[in-house]
């Protein structure tokens, strides 16, 4: 008691510890929702008592009551779409498939761990995924356990890493992780692993499979082109990273020597240049896998062993040298001039000047091949911006050959079978509007199968366009469908309802709108995007001898006249009634770099495809104007605008969120529920949007988790599943994510409508009611500008027809289930180097007709499979659009995309009709969102867990002098109040609804951390004090006079 | 005898010169670079500055004043000097959440405030241990 000494220093102890603990909780709390994510807890729910009718409560039914349904639910779809996602490249001599008990060596450090999925965003969970071997084993087929032995040897050590984004296990090796390496292994250093790696060709030589791959995801620095590329002594086929490495070659011809089949894999979602592979009489096939998700092997093996008959095509083309296309000229980073005279905060970089135009991906390439077919010229090019036959980079002018180009065309894609299709009729509109389009597919093949129908367009390129730099692709993607599986034999006819607004073409310059030129159209059907071409080739008369690759069929294409002058008034008008005009083009939100800088750029051009093939443009620097929209600070706040009629606030009404529950956007009683809510309110809700939907206490909103991304939750696990909010029994036996599917590249080729609807009720739709997450951020809807970018996988296509139908139809899938799907990103996150502030320059024309078009279909609810046309049970499908967005990170133009009034209101909210949430990317409330600019653009939340200090407006007294932000704050408040209404966030809600806290193992740990340390504190200094006034009392005595007899006492 | 008291003096004169050094870090990260633009929460500068001059007090007055003041002196100065840390980290795990959680380039200058930060949180972690091991430090009267 009397050593007072030791009481001091536990009260200062208890006092450090008790700082700590206050410390935590306060961080804890505030945080709540992200460390739920990470942990796994769940520190708040919402209770409702039962109520008359339950049916009104639980507007969204989950199909999964227990956690293993759940977990069987997901696996069995992702089993399923797999099968659907592997393009047939190559199969000479029916070397596919392989019988099911096949004995087969594996060979490549892929064939042991391929990239299962995405290295950030949407990653594939780790703890669900069945590695490729047991995969293979399970479905019947007998692995060469030597050559397994080696690899098994070199991963002995090794560990799977964690995602960078989200939480769990990602099921790939940080070892062999590299975008300019493909670390493959040597055969010395097979031989090293173990020396017997060869002794089993002999028998297991049904067939040698050989996985190529090449990781991709959010965040990656990307593939470069060339020697910048490659890793030092990686050296390739073509220069390139995306060619084959010369380890990667030695495989394949260890393979080649020892084996009479040699079947390839390519797991990768950049395309690779294997031209090399496709022109080498010994590989027999080459199946493209994409990155197959958690249990995709399972589908590989399936393809592979004829369970099912592959039914992929193509979404992108696959050039020999990719780093010759027009927009590979223009990509990485290229700084502004300046980009230092601006401040950090400002997020000033780099620019990206997109000088290709529209001529991305089978647009450049089919365009320019059917000029030269047809006499317009484009043969000539000049050194470096051509291949040659290898695929490697011509050093001198001379001509450009189709075939010297392209691998495999957009579309593209073999089956087991054949099939015939026909084109049957096609009935164009008196108003152009549409197009019905009737195919019939037969199996003329021997055996089951499903096949795409494809079905592109040419409109005419005039001397009106050459006049106002208006450029025509000579195809474009109109539709597409997917047969049911036909038996052999068996045949299926199907109608498609085409909208021609996609035919249309952009005029900035004269029209100002959309135009129809007058002239000759074609519709086409074809095996892919350059087949189509060479049947339209061949209904305008031209054969191989004018230089085309291959006779066309005439039969297969169809044929009209628009008369008269330039249509600009079909297409003038938005499906929402809402007149189309220049968003882009001039101004503060231009796109065009001209617009800022003139004579700056020159748009390729088909009418000179090598004068105006796209230089590199560096060294700009941004000077007045542009400089300070760069700087994401150019609306100034007014301070004593007359605001007395704006109410905030309001407590005279008794109306909640609750009672809004499947309100239409018109309601009425909107305007009652926005006026209860204080300006501090929506802005607490706008900076705490991280993964996390705020509370908005007056109006009764409870607080949700969200959570990333387009394949299933990043972060949750079934261990918190929960079926109408009780937790399922069997929760703790079943530690799996969601995310187990197919990437959602490989989803789009598919190129299933029916199949990417599925995908949208169960990877997003389930997620968010099993997880209780009514906000899943995705899809992924930008489009694939070229093959280097590092984040395609988790986008869909170089097609913004075949991305913006199968987004559509996930987004269908998923708003079934009271998901509020985030698009990410709007728009033209077109690069992972510097996506951050990076300034993203086009003309209008591609803006609209690529990125903006695709985008479009989800907002407007397009692309119905023609399956559901007629399907009553579908009637109230493709009925509402996307009710949700995300902003991306790079500037639209110059300033920041969530600040772009051209697209974020001209656009999407007055031409698309868009009324929902539109949150920006990771920003939180900081310049580099330009917040307040934002907020009067259409910005409803700022996804982040802070505001940046030098936002010094972010409060009520900051921004109350301004009528229009006060304006645009109930009005965002309406967006995302009505898009909050309409989604599972109202699911189990009625009038008792209300959020408790739950006390998580955290919140005690804490909040006992705090008493015990609380208590040691005072108690110390209790103690402390009672010892020193014993020992006083003892020296008053006379009795402690020694340090012994002190002690003793 | 003198041994101890001057030890005892030369603990308290270190942790007071150890949270000199966390608030001019404070300082310094508050009103340069990443946060130059923002407002100074004064909070963590008064209790550490307050800190720093109870602390100061104790080690040049020793002898002039009894144990038990000195000791009440030296709880509150730790007190004041938790009081300054709590404030401290509160202002920065903003740009802890930013560097450490989210997935793009943040600018380099926020990662330099939050570094440079949590060297100054350090030094006001030493600053309380100092006080702490002194406190366990007997006193002239605790040894007689």
């Amino acid at each position: 008691m009397k050593k007072t000494n030791v009481w001091r220093g536990l009260s200062m102890i208890c006092s450090l510890l008790l700082t700590v603990s206050l410390l935590a909780g306060n961080i804890l709390e505030t945080y709540r929702t992200s460390v739920d994510a990470f942990v796994g807890t769940r520190s708040q729910m919402t209770v409702t008592e039962t109520s008359d009718n339950e049916e009104d409560t639980w507007t969204y039914e989950s199909e999964f009551k227990t956690a293993e349904e759940a977990y069987e639910g997901f696996k069995e779809l992702a089993i399923r779409t797999s099968q659907e996602t592997y393009a047939l490249l190559k199969n000479e001599n029916d070397a596919l498939p392989l019988s099911s008990d096949a004995k087969i060596t594996m060979f490549g450090v892929r064939s042991y761990a391929p990239v299962y999925g995405n290295t950030g965003g949407s990653v594939p969970d780790g703890k669900s995924t069945v590695e490729i071997f047991d995969a293979f084993a399970e479905r019947g087929f007998q692995i060469n356990p030597s050559m397994l032995a080696a690899y098994e040897a070199y991963f002995a050590d090794k560990e799977w890493t964690t995602p960078q984004f989200g939480g769990g296990i990602l099921p790939a090796y940080e070892e062999i992780t590299s975008y300019n390496d493909p670390c493959e292994l040597t055969l010395d250093e097979l031989a090293e692993l173990n020396p017997d790696y060869n002794k089993d060709y002999a028998s297991y030589n049904d067939a040698a499979i050989v996985v190529v791959g090449r990781i991709g995801g959010e965040g990656g620095d990307g593939y470069y082109p060339g020697e910048a590329g490659r890793a030092e002594g990686v050296e390739t086929v073509t220069g390139n990273i995306l060619s084959l490495s010369n380890e990667e070659m030695a495989l394949i011809e260890e393979a080649k020597a020892n084996f009479d089949k040699v079947i390839v894999l390519v797991n990768a979602t950049n395309q690779m240049e294997i031209a090399n592979l496709q022109d080498d009489p010994d590989i027999d096939a080459i199946l493209w896998i994409g990155f197959p998700g958690a249990y995709g092997f399972y589908g590989v093996a399936d393809v592979l062993n004829g369970t099912v008959s592959p039914s992929a095509h193509l979404g992108d083309t696959f050039a020999k040298n990719s780093a010759l296309a027009p927009a590979m000229q223009n990509y990485g980073n290229i700084p502004w001039e300046n980009a230092g005279d601006f401040s950090e905060t400002a997020n000033v970089n780099s620019y990206l000047i997109e000088a290709e135009g529209i001529y991305t991906g089978y647009r450049y390439y089919e365009t320019r091949y059917a000029d030269i077919v047809m006499g317009n010229g484009g043969a000539e090019a000049s050194a470096g911006t051509y291949a040659n036959p290898d695929g490697t980079v011509a050093t001198e002018d001379g001509i450009w050959d189709y075939s010297n180009e392209i691998i495999y065309p957009f579309g593209y894609g073999l089956s087991y079978t054949s099939f015939e299709q026909t084109l049957d009729s096609v009935e164009i509109s008196g108003s152009k509007e549409t197009a019905t389009v009737t195919v019939t597919t037969t199996n003329t093949g021997d055996t089951a199968g499903k096949a795409v129908v494809q079905v592109y367009a040419q409109a005419p390129y005039t001397d009106y366009d050459r006049q106002y730099h208006v450029e025509k692709s000579a195809v474009q993607l109109m539709d597409f469908e997917k047969t049911e599986t036909l038996e052999p034999g068996e045949s299926q006819t199907i109608t498609m309802q085409i909208d021609m607004a996609n035919l249309a073409s952009y005029d900035s310059e004269n029209a100002q709108t959309y135009i129809v030129d007058p002239g000759d159209y074609y519709m086409a059907i074809g095996d892919d995007s350059h087949d189509a071409l060479n049947n339209i080739l061949a209904a305008q008369g031209y054969t191989t001898a004018d230089g085309m690759t291959a006779e066309g069929n005439a039969d297969k294409a169809y044929q009209w006249t628009w008369d008269g002058e330039v249509d600009a008034d079909t297409f003038s008008v938005s499906k929402a009634g809402v007149e189309i005009t220049n968003a882009l083009s001039e101004g503060d939100y231009a796109m065009d770099i001209n617009a800022f800088l003139p004579d700056t750029v020159t748009y390729l051009s088909r009418s000179d495809w090598d004068g105006t093939f796209p230089e590199i443009y560096s060294g700009l620097s941004a000077e007045g104007r542009l400089a300070e929209l760069l700087g994401n600070d150019f609306i100034e706040l007014s301070t004593d605008d007359d605001v007395s009629d704006l109410v905030f606030g309001d407590t005279t009404s008794d109306l909640t969120i609750n009672d809004m529950k499947g309100a239409d956007f018109d309601d009425p009683r909107w305007e009652e529920l926005i006026n209860k809510v204080t300006v501090q309110e929506f802005l607490d809700f706008a900076s705490n949007a991280f993964h996390n939907i705020a509370a908005i206490p007056s109006i009764g909103l409870m607080q949700y988790a969200a959570d990333d991304g387009p394949n299933g939750s990043d972060s949750h696990y079934l261990t918190e599943g929960s079926y109408h909010g009780v937790p399922y029994e069997d929760a703790a036996d079943y530690d799996y994510a969601t995310r187990v599917g197919p990437t959602p590249q490989n989803i789009a080729y598919s190129w299933n409508k029916e199949l990417a609807y599925e995908n949208g009720e169960i990877t997003l739709g389930e997620s968010t009611l099993v997880l209780n997450l009514p906000i899943m951020i995705g899809p992924g809807m930008n489009i694939h500008r070229h093959a280097y970018n590092s984040r395609g996988a988790e986008y869909y296509s170089e097609d913004p027809i075949l991305t913006g139908y199968i987004g559509s139809a996930v987004i269908q899938g998923a708003q079934s289930k009271g998901t509020l799907v985030n698009i990410k990103h709007a728009a033209f996150n077109d690069q992972e180097i510097n996506r951050s502030g990076i300034a993203v320059f086009m003309n209008e024309q591609k803006a609209r007709e690529l990125e903006l078009r695709g985008l479009q279909q989800a907002f407007e609810a397009n692309g119905k499979p023609a399956s559901f046309v007629n399907d009553e049970s579908m009637a109230d499908s493709y009925t509402t659009g996307a009710l949700g967005v995300m902003s991306s990170y790079n500037r639209i133009g110059a300033v920041a995309s969530s600040a772009n009034v051209g697209v974020q209101v001209q656009i999407m909210r007055g031409e698309w009709d868009f009324n929902g949430y539109n949150v920006t990317d990771f920003t939180g409330v900081a310049l580099k969102a330009a917040p307040k600019e934002s907020i009067l653009a259409g910005t409803t939340a700022f996804c982040g867990m802070s505001i940046s200090d030098d936002i010094t407006y972010w409060s009520e007294e900051g921004l109350s002098g301004d009528r229009d932000i006060l304006l645009a704050i109930k009005d965002n408040l309406h967006y995302l109040l009505y898009a909050l209404a309409n989604s599972a966030a109202m699911n189990g809600i009625n009038s008792t609804t209300k959020s408790v806290d739950v006390m998580t193992w955290w919140r005690v740990t804490y909040m006992a951390c705090i008493g015990v340390f609380a208590v040691g504190t005072a108690g110390s200094i209790l103690l402390y004090g009672l010892g020193r006034r014993k020992r006083s009392r003892a020296k008053n005595n006379g009795s402690c006079c020694s340090k012994k007899q002190y002690v003793r006492k | 005898m003198k041994n101890r008291v001057e030890k005892n003096a030369y603990g308290v004169l270190l942790a007071a010169l150890a949270a000199l050094a966390g608030l001019i870090i404070y300082i310094y990260t508050s009103v340069t670079g990443y946060l130059a633009s923002s407002a100074v929460n004064y909070l963590p500068f008064i209790s550490t500055a307050a800190a720093v001059i109870l602390m100061l007090a104790v080690v040049f007055m020793r002898g002039k004043i009894s144990d038990l003041a000195a000791d009440i002196i030296i709880f509150v100065a730790g007190v004041l000097i938790l009081f300054g840390l709590y404030e401290f980290v509160l202002g920065r795990v903003s740009l802890a959440a930013d560097v450490y959680f989210i997935p793009v380039n943040y600018p380099a200058s926020e990662a330099e405030a939050l570094h440079i930060s949590i060297a100054g949180v350090v030094l006001y972690i030493v600053s309380d241990i100092l006080l702490i091991v002194t406190a366990f430090m007997k006193r002239t009267e605790e040894t007689e």
